[in-house]
């Protein structure tokens, strides 16, 4: 054998299910679009999520899914690193904790340490916990890439019905995919992350290429949607400037900014927590084995660095789209 | 490399048979090697105490690591419904009610099927009551010992229907054992094989040797030097013209650790320039 294809079963090949959700309707639903998957009843979720020992780089060719019912917390109050856009309420939910693409930098790796996927089932319970918030502004899709799974657990077109039936709630899905399905409601906004092609191709394995992402944006604009474009994270190297501006140009060509609502700007920055056990997973990564610097427990590309990067995004923003319609991360 | 555990000699020696393995030292669980050392048999004798004392002692004595593969094979009662050899997805211990999940990452061709360890042998009304079970001795004493010593996607166990319960261990002849585990033998050896094959996870470590001396590091600066020279690695930056370039101005070697420092600040602004 050649190919380490060779030796690894499909993605999804497993799937558990916690007993208490197996008669659950979306349990059904999901096992129904799997039929060939083997599944494997378990007591909770963390017996296979939180295992000692996994091995990102071996799983990831092969990921499980786990069905489960979150009887913990279910909403949280928005992370520091995260931008709340200006909303007061800005807290972000995960109904799916794990992303099916393979990002060299993305937090998830540092945060999980398994590559494998869980999907809670019982959105219900979720709907109701931020319905009982005051006007909040809810993200919905940062353990995940909840449009990425949406084939597989329908939670995308979930928080959709969600957004219609709660035009007071505000909700971001982020994503790097193509969403099968658009539905323009002013409370619901489509947050697309775009990257330069290089970066994609280095670093965002198996995410589809900016030419994709960007007749996504085009398609969601034109749908109506409400619409967000992050460049976030940036990540350096070398040529860096060369790569960015360049992509500010191709959405300025392609999909031009007047139907996007506001873009996000943002360098890398991770805790350093994450980050240890980030260069553990991935011993090859550029992004990963930056030398940081630590400020306030986050590993920070150097000032000058953070600056310049985030200045000459906004500088090159600031041609197409508002200053007030951009929002930096620091 | 992979270490097999049986839980006796009859079970161990169709193995033993189809991969060349040698009687391999004295060591308190009779043990065998193949010729390359790639394949280690250990066997741990039965029940669920000595395969977990097996598999941490061979774990000491061997230095096992995360890249190694330790299986647990071994015959197994089955429900009505099971023959043959399975690739095991779950093993519950009947006693503690504790469950481990092995990864299911690879392609070895075997059914799956997940097992009960009992501490008795079962008999042929307990596994009537459960026609889908499979029941043994090993599995979650193996289990719980392994997974705290090596990847989940490295602990894997293969278990071979040899009854469909008994009446008494006196009914289980090691003619018996050893007969449906030749009958399996090109099946386990085929997933014996996929695991040899399997690549070893990629190591991480960039140091280029005599690089710490040229700053004359502390231990702090030997390991942000080394964190640095990976980012160098994954980014393809020209260290050795970096190098070189700070040589000729009389940048380093440094004198002193002070020196080395200032240096080490420079090494590393060349690098991000």
């Amino acid at each position: 054998m050649n190919s380490s294809g060779a030796y690894f079963n499909k993605q999804f090949s497993h799937i558990y299910v916690e007993k208490k959700a197996m008669d659950h309707d979306e349990t059904k639903k999901i096992l129904a679009r799997l039929p060939h998957s083997e599944v494997i009843l378990i007591d909770h979720y963390k017996d296979i999520f939180n295992r000692n020992k996994q091995r990102y780089n071996e799983q990831k060719r092969s990921r499980a899914l786990i069905l489960a019912v979150n009887g913990g917390e279910l909403v949280y109050k928005g992370a520091p690193v995260c931008q709340s856009f200006g909303n007061p309420g800005f807290y972000y939910t995960a109904t799916a904790m794990n992303c099916p693409f393979d990002c060299d930098y993305c937090f998830l790796k540092g945060m999980y340490g398994t590559a494998n996927i869980v999907c809670f089932v019982n959105f219900e319970d979720y709907a109701a916990a931020v319905a009982k918030l005051d006007n909040p502004y809810i993200c919905a899709s940062y353990d995940t890439d909840i449009i990425g799974l949406n084939s597989i657990t329908g939670q995308a077109d979930k928080w959709i019905d969600f957004a219609g039936s709660h035009p007071d709630i505000l909700i971001e899905l982020r994503t790097k995919f193509s969403p099968a399905r658009l539905t323009a409601l002013p409370n619901l906004i489509y947050a697309f992350t775009l990257s330069p092609d290089e970066i994609c191709r280095r670093f965002e394995r198996g995410t589809p290429p900016l030419k994709a992402r960007l007749a996504a944006v085009k398609n969601a604009v034109e749908s109506g949607c409400v619409v967000r474009l992050c460049f976030d994270p940036m990540i350096y190297v070398s040529g860096w400037e060369g790569y960015y501006g360049e992509l500010v140009g191709q959405v300025a060509d392609t999909v031009g900014f007047e139907g996007i609502r506001d873009v996000s700007v943002g360098t890398f920055r991770i805790s350093s927590q994450y980050l240890k056990t980030m260069r553990k997973q991935e011993p090859d990564s550029e992004v990963c084995w930056y030398p940081f610097d630590t400020v306030n427990g986050y590993a920070v590309y150097p000032e000058d660095i953070d600056n310049k990067m985030q200045s000459f995004m906004c500088g090159r923003l600031s041609g197409y789209i508002g200053s007030d319609k951009i929002w930096k991360w620091n | 490399m992979i270490y097999i555990f049986t839980a006796v000699y009859c079970e161990a020696k169709p193995l033993i048979e189809r991969f060349a393995l040698s009687p391999d030292g004295d060591y308190p669980f009779a043990g065998f090697v193949s010729e390359d050392g790639n394949i280690r048999l250990v066997i741990t004798g039965v029940g669920k105490t000595y395969s977990a004392a097996a598999v941490s002692y061979a774990h000491a004595k061997f230095g096992i690591t995360k890249d190694d593969f330790a299986v647990n094979i071994g015959t197994c009662a089955g429900g009505s419904n099971t023959g043959g050899a399975y690739i095991i997805n779950k093993v519950t211990d009947e006693d503690s009610g504790r469950s481990y999940y092995p990864d299911m990452l690879y392609k070895t061709g075997l059914r799956e099927h997940c097992v009960t360890t009992v501490s008795d042998v079962v008999s042929e009304e307990k596994a009537a009551l459960d026609p889908d079970m499979l029941w043994e001795m090993e599995a979650s004493g193996f289990s719980d010992v392994a997974r705290l010593l090596m990847p989940p996607d490295r602990v894997q166990l293969i278990k071979v229907v040899s009854d469909n319960g008994a009446e008494g261990i006196e009914a289980i002849s090691e003619a018996l054992l050893e007969r449906v585990i030749r009958e399996c033998i090109d099946d386990i050896s085929t997933a014996v094989d996929l695991y040899l094959s399997i690549p070893a996870d990629g190591e991480e470590q960039a140091q280029e040797d005599g690089t710490e001396d040229l700053f004359c590091c502390s231990e702090t600066m030997r390991q942000d030097l080394n964190k640095l020279l990976v980012y160098c690695r994954n980014s393809g930056r020209d260290v050795p013209g970096i190098i070189s370039s700070m040589r000729g101005e009389g940048l380093i070697p440094a004198a002193d650790r002070k020196s080395g420092k200032a240096a080490l600040n420079e090494f590393k602004r060349r690098i991000l320039q």
